[in-house]
């Protein structure tokens, strides 16, 4: 199965949500949607579920027919019915996505168990905690074991330990074979548990890609950490080599590619320098993130 | 439109509800009103009833009139007693008191042979009208006996010479006034708890999570049936024990007046108007309450259609205290407005079966073009989040622009 996403445009009054996005994603994989709010993450989410209808363009899934019921959603603001039972809350949903009541029973303990609250199953939701609230939410998304799962901002408010327990679910869920699209603002999740990701600003795709594709193309020109134990920028000015200085005896140098920065720390070795570690930086989603926000802001200066 | 989601939607809200406190306090309540209802006299006697014996002061010249009138005309509830004070005035200011002695002064003037009826507002009309039609009868014995008259000819002159016969002693106002009420308190309790689920399940972006699984139409259509059912649930409930309390409290005084005045037509008209008023005001406060972002904006989303709801349940009022044909006649095919006015117009001009079968499907029609526009409306509005924050934020866009 794959979703294809081409060309689609929705604009509220004179506010364009989404301009003009395309993109594809195969089963078995996990998409990472970043973008600051506003952006067009949620009407694009709202789009993939049918739930609006784009302005143009079209979203489809190549091989299914009827996947509006085979949609997962987990929406970022949860919404749980808080004088309901979980089981009550949760047959509800997963009934209302064809399961039978054995099914839905099925299911509900199963993922009640992996993710270790099925004590709670008679319990009222307002009685359980935050955490709690928000594995029940993420379960009325996966009962009906659907084949495509849209996570809205998982991981927000959990504990490190839930936020654990999640990853393992969700990339149980990718190893299935699911189709799953996750929006966060944690971009180091993005970065761990995503394969691919399409980075949104202001409607329009900036950047979209495999993960370590657009890792290296960031990386494109190479940078690499050197610490010594002396200070040694007169060294490096009368070398002519430009520098980054983010602590004392701490350089950052840019090169063109991975050699030349290895050269330059034989030759400071070589001119005894005590070298105190060297290692090639990896440009992360973060920087990647805030570069572009750098440009834009540069942009608008100018 | 997958019917088994409608369904389940239905099963849930309702279910919902009936787990809720507000339904036990609504089945409570009613409870108490019926049980009131039902010993209505029993309980008016221990409140109202004015058990005293009232006494009635007379002045008057005994050479004139016989004073064995006076006692004749003494029951177990007043007493004529001749004063001889010659005080009349003071007796008569002392009225004004909250407990005076006498509860009225009569006085016979023998110049003017006018009576005059000095009373304590504070006695019951029942009786007041009593003593009224005594003091009347009293009057004219005083006038006529001037005339020369015998006493026989005076008795058979005066004396009650009307006999009145009693039918449908419950008036048909009332019948139509306990139609429009049941109504209207169905549309103020459960229709408006539509909305208010609606505004719940939005504010708390629980509708978010629904709309993945069911359309806004299909979750609509689910919630009014629910809702629907709570309402049948409740009548049938309330029925049942009203069945029960008339045969505990051995009371079936109302229940024959009631049964013997509801004609068909009315009951016909009522129960339709019952279903159409629910389905065209729950698809219009659904709608108007899907647009809600906050808590703080409920109020406004369900002002227009309550104001329309009170102000129809008075144009029905109105026609119920003065009714007019051709008032009645033009808003009979009024949409909104003449859900209760037709109950009052079928009560009192008793239509035909034909008009009547008109009305219900020129309502029928209104009910099916307010739910698909309605319904158009909410499936907009329920998916639609936050637009009036966007718009603060572009004027603020402009605003610095501007600057």
């Amino acid at each position: 199965m794959r979703l294809q996403v081409s060309n689609v445009y929705k604009s509220y009054d004179e506010v364009k949500a989404v301009n003009g996005i395309s993109f594809s994603i195969a089963h078995g994989k996990i998409m990472g949607m970043i973008g600051r709010n506003g952006a067009g993450k949620t009407t694009l989410i709202k789009m993939i579920m049918s739930i609006i209808q784009p302005d143009h363009g079209s979203v489809s899934f190549e091989y299914e027919d009827d996947v509006k019921t085979q949609i997962g959603y987990l929406p970022e603001e949860r919404g749980l019915y808080l004088n309901m039972t979980v089981k009550d809350q949760l047959m509800f949903l997963a009934q209302l996505n064809g399961l039978n009541k054995m099914e839905a029973l099925k299911n509900i303990k199963y993922y009640l168990n992996e993710l270790e609250i099925l004590k709670y199953l008679n319990t009222k939701i307002k009685e359980l905690s935050k955490g709690n609230k928000q594995k029940v939410q993420l379960i009325s998304s996966l009962a009906h074991d659907p084949k495509v799962l849209i996570l809205d901002e998982p991981f927000s408010g959990l504990d490190p330990v839930n936020v654990s327990m999640f990853k393992k679910v969700i990339r149980k869920c990718r190893d299935n074979g699911k189709l799953i699209i996750m929006s966060s603002h944690r971009l180091e999740d993005v970065e761990e548990m995503c394969d691919h990701v399409l980075f949104l600003k202001k409607g329009e795709v900036l950047i979209q890609g495999d993960v370590e594709t657009i890792k290296d193309q960031y990386s494109a020109g190479n940078k690499a950490l050197y610490i010594t134990s002396e200070n040694i920028d007169s060294y490096l000015n009368e070398k002519n080599i430009f520098y980054k200085k983010p602590r004392e005896n701490s350089y950052i140098v840019e090169g063109n590619d991975y050699d030349v920065l290895l050269s330059i720390g034989i030759e400071m070795i070589e001119n005894n320098i005590e070298l105190l570690k060297f290692e090639k930086v990896q440009v992360t989603l973060n920087d990647i993130f805030i570069k572009e926000l750098d440009d834009e802001l540069e942009k608008n200066l100018a | 439109m997958n019917w088994k989601k409608i369904w389940l939607e239905t099963k849930f809200t309702y279910l919902n509800y009936v787990k809720s406190g507000a339904f036990r306090i609504i089945l409570f309540i009613g409870v108490i009103l019926i049980v009131g209802i039902v010993n209505i006299d029993f309980i008016t006697e221990q409140l109202f009833n004015d058990e005293h014996s009232h006494t009635i002061g007379v002045y008057v010249d005994e050479k004139q009139v016989d004073s064995s009138m006076f006692s004749a005309y003494s029951s177990e509830d007043v007493e004529f007693k001749i004063l001889n004070d010659e005080n009349p005035q003071k007796n008569i200011e002392a009225l004004d008191r909250v407990n005076p002695k006498y509860d009225a002064i009569m006085v016979f003037d023998d110049t003017t042979k006018r009576v005059g009826f000095h009373y304590n507002a504070q006695i019951d009309s029942g009786h007041l009208n009593e003593f009224v039609i005594k003091a009347e009868q009293m009057a004219k014995v005083f006038q006529l006996s001037d005339f020369g008259l015998d006493q026989g000819t005076i008795v058979t002159v005066i004396q009650e010479n009307v006999d009145y016969f009693t039918y449908n002693d419950v008036d048909k106002a009332t019948i139509n006034l306990f139609a429009n009420l049941i109504i209207f308190f169905t549309m103020f309790i459960y229709v408006v708890h539509i909305g208010n689920i609606i505004i719940e399940e939005k504010t708390s972006k629980i509708s978010e999570t629904l709309l993945s699984y069911i359309s806004p139409l299909e979750m609509l259509i689910g919630k009014l049936i629910g809702m629907f059912g709570v309402l049948f649930t409740h009548l049938s409930a309330f029925v049942l024990i009203y069945l029960i309390s008339i045969n505990v409290f051995d009371s079936y005084e109302i229940y024959d007046q009631i049964v013997n005045a509801f004609n068909a037509k009315t009951l016909v008209m009522m129960l339709a108007m019952l279903i159409v008023g629910y389905i065209t005001y729950g698809f219009l406060y659904a709608a108007n309450s899907s647009y809600v972002d906050t808590v703080q904006d409920a109020g406004s989303a369900s002002i227009v259609q309550s104001v329309i709801l009170v102000i129809a349940f008075y144009i029905a009022l109105i026609l119920q205290m003065h009714f007019d044909a051709t008032i009645a006649e033009i808003m009979k095919f009024t949409p909104f407005f003449s859900i209760f006015s037709n109950i009052v117009l079928t009560s009192v001009t008793d239509p035909s079966w034909g008009k009547i079968s008109l009305i219900i499907l020129i309502q029928i029609a209104y009910a099916i073009i307010i739910g698909l526009i309605c319904a158009k409306k909410f499936r907009k509005g329920i998916t639609k989040y936050d637009t009036k924050k966007k718009r603060k934020i572009e004027n603020v866009h402009a605003n610095s622009w501007g600057h």
